[in-house]
């Protein structure tokens, strides 16, 4: 085959294109899987930074009230809610896990955050 | 880069990612449903890879495009191997679109790129749809150059034997 047929060829095959995917990546069937691990994740979150909290509380008694006052609201941290949400409704979903993480995810420049004691370690 | 140490990123970033499937998506759908011939599979099997990407537990490896074709290939494989027996395949599928609309046309490659070898194939797509230069092919595919350039002319010299009389209409138009 010469250049000029190589050529031609390659522009006759560009006038094809790949067809976009019917689904987009975020309507993959696997993509409920990773819904349910982010629940998951977000409330093992929640559990462990409100255990840390109370753990410490005769350290800190103060911080702890504070703590607890601004507590997740457990309607939004309930893992069965959550998960019908993901599955039923993920835009939602994502806003009340967006919401959430503001308050919920403990802060590593916390002095009782239980992020900080695992980095100092 | 990694801004706090300097050193590089190891992980892929849902950026990466996302910019990885504007890329390659389209393409590699193409190329799995060449192994299928069944495009909800081959996206489940691309959107399988991508997603494992997501989830944060694959370190970036030196070829990425190299990394998500052989990726996909495997995944198409698994998928084609495991569901072989029970699949009924549509005659009239098709994975890729023709700029005129010509349904007979995108038949006629589509049955062309699937009776090419699997090298070949994987360097035609790379280079026609993925837009990849043959030094780009040669390093996601981890071939000599020469190698690489070998197999896209076979694969256009089999596919203009293939679509010969197609071609030859379309240059007299």
């Amino acid at each position: 085959m010469n250049e000029r047929q190589q050529y031609e060829l390659e522009n006759y095959l560009r006038e094809f294109r790949p067809c976009t995917p019917r689904r987009s990546l975020s309507e993959s069937p696997f993509r409920n899987w990773r819904r349910l691990a982010a629940a998951a994740a977000i409330f093992s979150l929640a559990s462990a930074s409100i255990g840390g909290a109370f753990r410490h509380r005769d350290h800190n008694a103060e911080s702890i009230r504070a703590s607890a006052a601004k507590g997740p609201d457990p309607a939004t941290v309930s893992t069965i809610p959550l998960t019908k949400l993901a599955l039923e409704n993920p835009q939602k979903f994502e806003a009340i896990i967006s919401d959430a993480s503001l308050r919920i995810l403990p802060k590593i420049n916390r002095h009782d955050s239980s992020l900080q004691l695992l980095a100092k370690e | 880069m990694n801004e706090d140490s300097g050193l590089p990123e190891t992980i892929w970033t849902a950026k990466d990612v996302q910019r990885l499937y504007e890329q390659h998506g389209a393409a590699l759908v193409a190329y799995a449903a060449s192994f299928l011939s069944d495009v909800a599979r081959a996206e489940d099997a691309v959107h399988g890879v991508f997603l494992k990407l997501l989830s944060g537990k694959t370190s970036r490896p030196e070829s990425e495009a190299g990394y998500l074709y052989r990726a996909v290939k495997n995944a198409a494989f698994n998928a084609h191997r495991s569901r072989a027996r029970d699949v009924v395949i549509p005659a009239d599928e098709t994975w890729f679109q023709h700029r005129a609309g010509n349904l007979e046309s995108v038949l006629a490659l589509q049955k062309a790129l699937g009776e090419l070898p699997e090298e070949q194939l994987e360097v035609v797509t790379m280079r026609i749809w993925s837009g990849m230069t043959l030094e780009e092919v040669s390093s996601a595919t981890g071939v000599a150059l020469n190698t690489a350039a070998s197999r896209y002319r076979y694969a256009l010299e089999k596919l203009r034997d293939s679509l010969g009389a197609r071609i030859a209409v379309k240059v007299q138009e």
